[in-house]
């Protein structure tokens, strides 16, 4: 278990600093964030995306309702 | 006629000593078959001998084999061994080969050994000995023959302790023409008698040491205390129960983490290539889903180590726990 826990936080924190280059890389070339947000809210993704986060947000309210009952109990 | 009866001796022998490393029990044998060679009179040697028993007992009283293992890995590590200080099992067959020599000299008359004594052998196990003696003679191996013989070891106990009773008769008819020709005081031949007893409880304590224990084991029985069992499974089930639910909360959260991050990352991966006409947008955007998905790989290994490691840590550690409080070990009758 101890080596799957050192290999999962090698490749995560990999890719974190590689996205972190490429971030950094295309704000430097000249990335504009309105740009970005213009495409996105534009696509269809943005919607699936919306209701991700909506999704997440329920799920972790109603984890905390569940949490606060049993503490009641 | 005596060839048969010192391959006998020797493959007996060679089974009995199945505790040793493979080089120690080639030297030993060795030693004692060099016995044999020089021995002018084959069956006195084998009244002096008495029987491959006693032989494997007076060995496995001198053979420590915490200190083989120890040379035998600095061997493997490359270090040179030192030849001149023989073993302390080499030194003790030297000395018995010693004493078998002495005592061949001032006997006149020469007893021929029961062939009865190596009658454990049947007729598989004849040819099982003669494999034996071959095996014998053919170069050893540097790793230790324990596990190798363990197979063996069963049938090695049998004969052992068959042979156990039918050798304490035969020891001490070849004990008694000693005691006879010797000139001896009586308190001596008291020693001798003590020698014998101790050496019979050193045969019986063998018959362990040939299961392969450095010392002797006691076998124990593992009994339930049955209040204390049933008072533990009613009081462990709940907390279990309670600990499961509550360590569910984190788990379901994570997954659903994981759900979202790595989706939203496959998204925004897709659409890099779909959207963006400008490569510094396209760079950040790849970035941000990098960052997204390695989150998401996070948050899923969460996930997975909350079921296989949390959960299921909880419900081993309550289990090893009710073993050790709910059960005593009892010395089996």
């Amino acid at each position: 278990m101890k080596k799957a826990w050192s290999v999962i936080l090698a490749i995560v924190f990999g890719a974190i600093l590689l996205g972190a280059v490429c971030i950094g890389v295309g704000y430097i070339t000249g990335a504009d964030i309105s740009r970005i947000t213009a495409v996105i809210e534009g696509s269809p993704v943005h919607a699936y995306v919306q209701m991700l986060i909506q999704y997440w947000n329920e799920a972790v309210t109603t984890a905390t309702d569940y949490a606060s009952t049993i503490h009641l109990f | 006629m005596t060839d048969i009866n010192k391959q006998k001796f020797l493959a007996e022998l060679a089974q009995l000593l199945t505790f040793m490393y493979e080089e120690d029990r080639q030297d030993a044998l060795l030693v004692y078959s060099g016995m044999f060679d020089e021995a002018e009179d084959e069956q006195a040697l084998l009244q002096a001998l008495v029987s491959p028993i006693r032989q494997a007992v007076l060995v496995a009283r001198a053979y420590n084999a915490t200190e083989r293992k120890l040379s035998a890995h600095s061997e493997t590590r490359g270090e040179v061994r030192d030849d001149s200080v023989p073993p302390d099992f080499l030194q003790a067959i030297f000395e018995i080969r010693a004493e078998a020599m002495a005592r061949q000299a001032p006997r006149a008359e020469a007893q021929k050994a029961d062939e009865n004594q190596f009658s454990l052998f049947d007729q598989a196990a004849e040819e099982h000995a003669a494999a034996a003696v071959s095996a014998v003679t053919a170069p050893g191996e540097a790793h230790p023959a324990e596990p190798v013989e363990k197979a063996e070891a069963p049938a090695a106990d049998e004969l052992v302790e068959e042979s156990a009773p039918a050798a304490e008769p035969d020891a001490e008819e070849a004990e008694e023409p000693d005691a006879e020709e010797a000139e001896e005081p009586a308190p001596a031949e008291e020693a001798e008698d003590e020698d014998e007893d101790a050496e019979d409880e050193d045969e019986h304590r063998f018959v362990t040491v040939v299961d392969g224990a450095s010392s002797i084991k006691e076998r124990t029985v593992r009994k339930p205390r049955v209040f204390l069992l049933i008072l533990y499974i009613l009081l462990a089930i709940p907390v279990t129960l309670v600990g499961i639910v509550l360590l569910l909360l984190p788990t379901l959260l994570s997954l659903s983490a994981a759900a979202l991050l790595i989706s939203v990352g496959i998204m925004a991966v897709s659409s890099v290539f779909g959207g963006f006409a400008v490569l510094a947008d396209l760079l950040v955007v790849l970035g941000a889903a990098l960052i997204l998905l390695a989150l998401g790989l996070l948050f899923l290994w969460l996930f997975i180590w909350f079921i296989g490691g949390a959960i299921g840590g909880l419900i081993r550690g309550v289990c090893a726990l009710g073993r050790k409080w709910c059960y005593k070990e009892v010395p089996a009758v």
